[in-house]
């Protein structure tokens, strides 16, 4: 138990002593009115094994929770909440600010500017099409098709479900049907990956449980084509809806059995990564092997936690805010391309493309020149729109941020391993042991002071609150969360993150109860 | 392996960052792009400024990008035609050069701090600018005619000029005519309420006005031009007074038929000489009909 000095009656003092005089003889006269400082140690033998035990039982209350997290359904719980939180502020703070060496995005931008200027009526108070016109995607792509080699782009990716009804007609489709030939038949076109939306069987009046990519009019192309390649787009959110995670395949019953659809982001990869050492040794390619092996029977379980997306740039609406950052010096397209747009990302409008392609005359390519293309779309019609840790966000821009995000991270996130997590937990528990042996005395005072009836000093009413336990294991939680944030703004340049802040709450919650609870 | 981002270190990165120096390592960034030259190219010059060099970007082509702070001009009949991230369509002709504008909202660790804290703070308001957090939207902003916005106002074609006429919001007001095609073909910038365009050639067609104020808020509205006139009233004619009798006149077309003249029916007051008419009144007058 501590002891306060203040608290003792007064020594009886005797007129002659001879302690006192042989101190005198050694160190002079003492002052008659101050008596002698006690020598008192800081901790005591109990206080430090009371301690250690407290520390133990916080620490595995915060192992337990940490051990807990790296499963994806309590990840996605309000046990990651806070872990989501210190992403998303290290997302928020890096936004834009990551150049890297990873080829930039031209975002082809189906909006709603292009949109009215393919109605039936523009200016009038008619409906918009409801889906992208075929002809205009026909036009993009054999824009994209006939760059010079010099000038073409890394990868197309056409974010559009071109299995949806076309608003313009079988002329129109057999113009898109004829640009795919044309695609499949060009040796220099590059890779063009095709988002499509499988629908559950009962949607299609199947009895299956699996999920059914209906037949499309391009389908007899873009199998016998070696260049296009169907995709799914599908995102996963967490029960918030945020979207973190793209699913990196989708297990899908086609009119030739079962297939996997993998991710539009994790194909366009496999093209754009330049490093094949990089990509064999990429974390996200084991999806490829697990999709091929999962998808051989109808009952394959649709996945539920899938590979997560590095979100480093924003695409506001209306896209007005942001300035993009340059590409590095570095980007090996730099020589190459040194008449093209320098940010890592430029958005256009699909109708000014398409209007100046169909003019005719000189157009210049630059801009496609060795990017990653991605036509979709912002219109109101398609209502494509998720939120995201940064801003609610086009699915397209969310698409963008997953491909260029997987190269920057030569190959996706990687959790850092799990015996770090360990030890930035134990060093969290330390602090707060250390915390509370270092307080302990004075938390003693203020518990005296907090039981007293007396009116308290301001000074006295600030010790209440401030070395009240809670307080104190809260701002080392909470300077855990900030630590970690920092840790992840230069983790996740390196491709790694990790679990700090929700095992940190949790020991700390465990250490206030046991505080208090020990009186 | 090349890894050179692992040879930058990250946080010496972020404190670059901070001062901005990622968005301006290279001037020219995705501004936009030319969609259209009309005439010939060579007589389209593009004048570029890249760390303090100044150079001409001679002969572009169509889908060239075009950088911040370019400055645009046009010889003879020839025109080009922008697009612009955050301005639109950009007609340029020899009339007068375009500067393409500087880009806002350079980003840095700063500025995506305080936006993170927005988001803790005040997560319902993350999409209004920083003032208007601060100090609240206002009164209601918006066109003086009501019917406006909602459509169906008719204007008779030629070179006029335009009042658009606002109420609320914050000075200066910017009002923008576009054409079909999505091209500006006439913008004024305000102090006051009532924006004049000058000489603005309005061929038959569409055309959508957007006004917006300095918080910034913005609208739009649609009118047709047409080649038939209004009707008119000779019942005013024996009035002396030129601005009396043009106010009688439109005033009256604004009962009559509010829409779709009563914006013509402002147009034809202000094209009227000035003799010392409390104007307000009268425009007041004409934009109270077709309200009930």
């Amino acid at each position: 138990m501590n002891e306060d000095s203040t608290q003792h009656p007064p020594r009886k003092t005797r007129g002659f002593s001879l302690a006192r005089l042989v101190r005198e003889r050694r160190h002079g006269p003492e002052d008659p009115i101050k008596p002698p400082a006690r020598k008192t140690r800081r901790f005591s033998l109990a206080q430090l094994t009371a301690e250690r035990r407290r520390a133990v039982i916080s620490f595995s209350a915060g192992l337990i929770v940490l051990l807990l997290i790296q499963i994806p359904a309590v990840e996605q719980s309000f046990l990651g909440a806070p872990d989501r939180q210190m992403m998303d502020t290290a997302f928020k703070l890096r936004a834009d600010l990551i150049r890297g060496t990873a080829d930039p995005i031209l975002f082809i931008d189906i909006d709603d500017r292009t949109i009215s200027q393919l109605g039936t009526k523009p200016g009038s108070f008619d409906l918009p099409p409801a889906t992208t016109p075929r002809a205009l995607m026909a036009d993009l792509l054999e824009f994209i098709r006939t760059a010079p080699p010099a000038q073409a782009p890394r990868v197309v990716i056409l974010d559009v479900d071109i299995a949806q009804p076309a608003p313009d007609g079988p002329d129109a489709i057999a113009q898109l049907q004829k640009e795919l030939a044309a695609w499949a038949t060009t040796p220099s076109a590059p890779p063009l990956i095709i988002s499509r939306q499988p629908y559950p069987g009962a949607a299609l009046g199947m009895d299956t449980p699996a999920q059914v990519l209906p037949t499309s009019p391009y389908d007899a192309t873009v199998q016998a084509a070696p260049n296009i390649y169907w995709a799914t787009p599908r995102v996963l959110g967490d029960q918030f809806g945020v979207i973190r995670e793209f699913a990196p395949y989708d297990c899908v019953l086609t009119s030739t059995g079962m297939k996997p659809l993998y991710s539009a982001a994790l194909i366009a990869y496999q093209f754009i990564e330049r490093d094949p050492k990089v990509l064999d040794q990429a974390a996200a390619k084991h999806w490829m092997a697990e999709g091929a092996a999962q998808c051989q029977n109808q009952t394959a379980p649709q996945l539920r936690h899938g590979e997560r997306i590095d979100y480093h740039f924003s695409l506001d609406l209306g896209f007005a805010n942001r300035a993009w950052p340059s590409l590095d010096k570095g980007w090996p397209g730099a020589k190459a391309c040194s008449d093209s747009d320098s940010a890592v990302v430029m958005r256009l409008s699909a109708i000014d493309i398409s209007s100046a392609f169909k003019a005719g005359g000189d157009v210049s390519r630059d801009i496609l020149c060795q990017h990653v293309v991605i036509i979709g779309g912002t219109n109101t019609s398609g209502g494509d729109f998720v939120q995201t840790p940064l801003n609610e966000m086009n699915g397209s821009a969310v698409l963008a941020n997953a491909v260029r995000g997987l190269q920057l991270t030569h190959g996706g996130l990687r959790p850092i391993p799990l015996i770090i997590q360990i030890l930035l937990l134990a060093a969290a528990s330390m602090a707060m042991s250390a915390s509370a042996l270092a307080s302990n005395r004075a938390r003693t005072r203020t518990r005296q002071l907090r039981r007293s009836h007396e009116k308290h000093k301001l000074r006295h009413r600030l010790e209440i609150i401030f070395l009240n336990p809670v307080i104190l294991n809260g701002i080392i939680a909470l300077t855990a969360h900030g630590v970690g944030i920092v840790l992840l703004l230069v983790s996740l340049n390196f491709g790694l993150w990790g679990f700090v802040s929700a095992p940190v709450f949790a020991a700390a919650i465990t250490e206030t109860v046991q505080e208090f609870a020990d009186g | 392996m090349a890894r050179p981002w692992i040879r930058t270190p990250a946080l010496a990165a972020l404190a670059v960052a901070t001062t901005g120096w990622a968005g301006l390592a290279h001037a020219c960034a995705g501004a936009g792009v030319i969609t259209r030259i009309e005439g010939r190219a060579q007589d389209v010059v593009i004048s570029r400024t890249d760390g303090g060099t100044t150079s001409t970007v001679t002969r572009p082509r169509v889908l060239e990008v075009v950088c911040h702070s370019d400055r645009i001009t046009t010889v003879g009949a020839t025109y080009v035609v922008l697009s612009i991230d955050g301005a639109g369509s950009v007609k340029v002709d020899q009339h007068a050069a375009y500067v393409v504008p500087a880009h806002g909202g350079t980003p840095s660790v700063i500025s995506n701090a305080y936006s993170a804290l927005n988001d803790q703070v005040m997560p319902d308001m993350k999409r209004l600018p920083w003032n208007v957090r601060l100090k609240g939207a206002g009164d209601d902003f918006g066109f003086a005619l009501p019917s406006l916005p909602t459509g169906g106002q008719e204007l008779e074609a030629g070179d006029r000029s335009l009042l658009v006429r606002l109420v609320g919001g914050e000075a200066p007001y910017t009002v923008q005519i576009r054409d079909a095609s999505n091209a500006v073909v006439a913008h004024q910038t305000s102090p006051d309420h009532d924006v004049v365009l000058p000489h603005v050639n309005l061929a038959p067609g569409a055309y959508k006005i957007t006004a917006s104020d300095s918080t910034p808020r913005a609208m739009d509205a649609t009118i047709a031009v047409v080649t038939t006139p209004p009707p008119t009233d000779s019942d005013f004619a024996s009035l002396g007074d030129p601005e009396i009798r043009t106010a009688a006149a439109a005033a009256t077309l604004a009962r009559e038929a509010p829409t779709p003249w009563s914006f013509e029916a402002e147009q034809q007051l202000e094209a009227a000489p000035a003799n010392g008419l409390d104007r307000d009144k009268v425009y007041e007058l004409i934009e109270s009909y077709g309200t009930d």
